[in-house]
C-alpha cells in the first residue's frame, strides 16, 4: 500500500468551550485535518473511560479530550476532575503497554479556535508517526 | 493521641486461646453487644457473628487461609443504624477496605470498634486444606512456626506475597505480630480515643514496644517492594487471555460495591446477534467472549484508585488470571499519582471525588 496511514481519531469535547473553539475554527475558516469525529459532552468530567477504551479497543487510532482551561468550568470543577480520571487512564495504559500516548487531553476555550486547528494537526501527525492502533487487529 | 499500649497475656504459647478469651470477655463484660471474629471451625476459619459469649470457641485471624474479604460483611452489617457496638477483628487489608466502603458510604464505622491484626499472610484456599490435612489441628500455631523459619513465603497467594501493608492502618485497636514475643502476650495498641476506653476497661497489664518490630517489618518490605517494582504487565493482553468474563473478580471486589454495573446488562453495551456478527466482520475475527480488554481495563480504571491489594479477585478467578500482580502493580503505580493510599485514613477523600488546583500538570498537555 502506498497510500499514506491516515488515523481515525475520536475527540470527546467539552459543550462549552473547546466544542465551542472546535466551532469557532469553523466559522474562521481555519484549517485542520479532517480526521477527527467529534462527540460532543456537557464536561470533560462527565467522560467515563470506559468510552475511551471503547474507542481504543474498537480500532480508533487516538482520542483526544477537551475540556475548559482550570478555573474556567462552567460545573466550576468538572475538568479538574477530568484530570485526575485521565491521569488514572493513562497511567493503566501506560504500565499495561496498549498506547497511552493515544490518549491526550487539552485544555481549549471557546475563543482558542486556532489553538484547536493547531491541536488536532499535532495530534494527528503524533499518531500518523505511531502508526494504526495495533488494538485495531486484535480481536477485542 | 500518644498511642496506649496493653498486654494480651498468652499462655503455653495458645495465642488462639488468648484471643478466644479476650473476644468472649468483650461480650461477657458487655462492653459489645455482639464480635464479627474470624472462628476455626469446619476445616476452615470462617467470620462468625457471635452474640453468646459461650459461642466464641476459637478466634484465629492467624491461621493462612482467608475465603473473603470481611469488609463486604461489614458493610452489610452497618448498612442500616443498628444500637449495638459490635467488635470486628480484620486482616489489615479487611481493614482497608472498610475504610474505602467508609467513604464510599457503603458502610457505617460509627458503632464498630475495628480491631487489627499484623498479617503474616494467607495460603490459597487449596493449599491450606492440605497444610491443615498434614495432621496439624493448630492451623495458627503451625503457621507461626513456619514464619520463623522464613518458610511462609514458598506457600502464599500471590497477594500476600506482594503486601506492602501487613500492619493495619485506621483501626480502632491494632493487634501487633512482628517481632512480638508472643509466648508472653500479643500488644494491643489503641489508636483511637474509642480504642483506649476499650482497652482500659478490660483491666489488661501494660505493654511495652518490642524493638524487633521495625526490623521484622522492614526486611518483609523490603523483598516485597522489590518483587511489586519488578513486576512486568507490558503483555496485558496475553495476562487476561483466559478471561470468560465470569465477573467473579468483581462478586468477590470489597470495593465493587456498585448495586448496578454496566457489564450486567449486555443491551447497554450494544450486544445482539446483529452487532456481533458486524463487529466480526469489521475486525475479521472476534474473540468470543467479546470485549474481555475492554471489562478488565474499565474495571481497573473504575476500583484501582481504592484497590486494597487483597488479592481476592485472583482468588476467585476460575482461570488463574494473575489479577492480583495486575492490580498491585497499577494500584502502586497509581496511588503515586494521586499521593493516595487506599485505606490509609478515613479523614483522605477517595480520590475521584476531589482534586487539587495544582496536580498532574503534565496530564493535559
Amino acid at each position: 500500500m502506498s497510500e499514506e496511514f491516515e488515523p481515525k481519531i475520536i475527540a470527546f469535547l467539552c459543550n462549552w468551550c473547546t466544542y465551542a473553539g472546535a466551532d469557532l475554527a469553523g466559522t474562521s475558516r481555519i484549517q485542520y485535518p479532517p480526521n477527527i469525529r467529534i462527540i460532543r459532552l456537557m464536561c470533560s468530567g462527565a467522560l467515563d473511560p470506559v468510552y475511551v477504551i471503547r474507542a481504543l479497543t474498537e480500532g480508533a487510532d487516538g482520542v483526544l479530550i477537551g475540556g475548559c482551561h482550570p478555573g474556567d468550568c462552567h460545573y466550576l470543577n468538572g475538568n479538574y476532575k477530568a484530570r485526575r480520571r485521565v491521569g488514572i487512564l493513562k497511567t493503566i495504559l501506560d504500565k499495561s503497554n496498549l498506547g497511552s500516548e493515544r490518549v491526550t487531553l487539552r485544555w481549549i476555550s471557546a475563543s482558542e479556535g486556532q489553538k484547536f486547528a493547531d491541536t488536532v494537526k499535532e495530534f494527528v501527525d503524533k499518531i500518523k508517526k505511531l502508526g494504526p492502533n495495533p488494538l485495531k487487529e486484535r480481536m477485542v | 493521641m500518644k498511642p496506649v499500649l496493653k498486654l494480651i497475656k498468652v499462655e503455653k504459647n495458645d495465642i488462639t486461646a488468648a484471643l478466644t478469651a479476650f473476644f468472649r470477655k468483650l461480650l461477657e463484660e458487655k462492653l459489645a453487644g455482639a464480635v464479627l471474629v474470624p472462628q476455626r471451625t469446619e476445616g476452615s476459619v470462617i467470620m462468625t457473628l457471635v452474640k453468646n459469649p459461650e459461642r466464641v470457641t476459637c478466634v484465629d485471624p492467624v491461621s493462612p487461609v482467608m475465603i473473603s474479604n470481611s469488609a463486604t460483611i461489614v458493610s452489610e452489617l452497618t448498612s442500616t443504624p443498628v444500637v449495638e457496638k459490635i467488635a470486628v477483628l480484620l486482616r489489615p487489608c479487611e481493614a482497608r477496605a472498610l475504610v474505602e466502603l467508609v467513604k464510599l458510604k457503603q458502610a457505617s464505622a460509627e458503632q464498630l470498634i475495628v480491631f487489627g491484626i499484623d498479617c503474616h499472610g494467607a495460603f490459597k484456599v487449596t493449599d491450606f486444606a492440605d497444610f491443615a490435612g498434614e495432621g496439624r489441628t493448630d492451623t495458627a500455631a503451625a503457621f507461626l512456626d513456619m514464619v520463623k523459619e522464613g518458610k511462609e513465603d514458598e506457600r502464599l497467594r500471590a497477594g500476600c506475597s506482594l503486601c506492602v501493608r501487613p500492619e493495619p492502618t485506621a483501626v480502632d485497636i491494632a493487634l501487633r505480630l512482628f517481632g512480638e514475643k508472643l509466648e508472653n502476650g500479643i500488644t494491643a495498641e489503641a489508636r483511637t480515643e474509642k480504642g483506649k476506653e476499650l482497652l482500659e476497661k478490660m483491666n489488661l497489664p501494660d505493654g511495652s514496644e518490642s524493638e524487633e518490630r521495625e526490623k521484622v517489618l522492614g526486611e518483609i518490605l523490603k523483598k516485597r517492594k522489590e518483587a511489586l517494582e519488578a513486576i512486568d504487565i507490558s503483555d496485558f493482553p496475553s495476562l487476561i487471555s483466559n478471561c470468560i468474563r465470569c465477573y467473579n473478580c468483581r462478586a468477590v471486589c470489597p470495593i465493587c460495591y456498585c448495586k448496578e454495573c454496566l457489564f450486567d446488562d449486555s443491551s447497554k453495551l450494544g450486544y445482539d446477534p446483529a452487532r456481533y456478527l458486524s463487529l466480526a466482520g469489521k475486525k475479521g475475527a472476534l474473540r468470543m467472549p467479546v470485549d474481555t480488554l475492554l471489562f478488565h481495563l474499565t474495571r481497573l480504571n473504575h476500583m484501582v484508585s481504592s484497590c486494597v491489594a487483597c488479592g481476592m479477585c485472583e482468588a476467585a478467578c476460575p482461570t488463574d488470571i494473575p489479577l492480583a500482580k495486575i492490580y498491585a502493580s497499577i494500584g502502586d503505580e497509581v496511588g503515586k499519582l494521586l499521593d493516595y493510599e487506599p485505606g490509609r485514613s478515613l479523614e483522605e477523600e477517595i480520590p475521584l471525588a476531589t482534586f487539587k488546583e495544582n496536580e498532574l500538570e503534565t496530564v493535559a498537555d
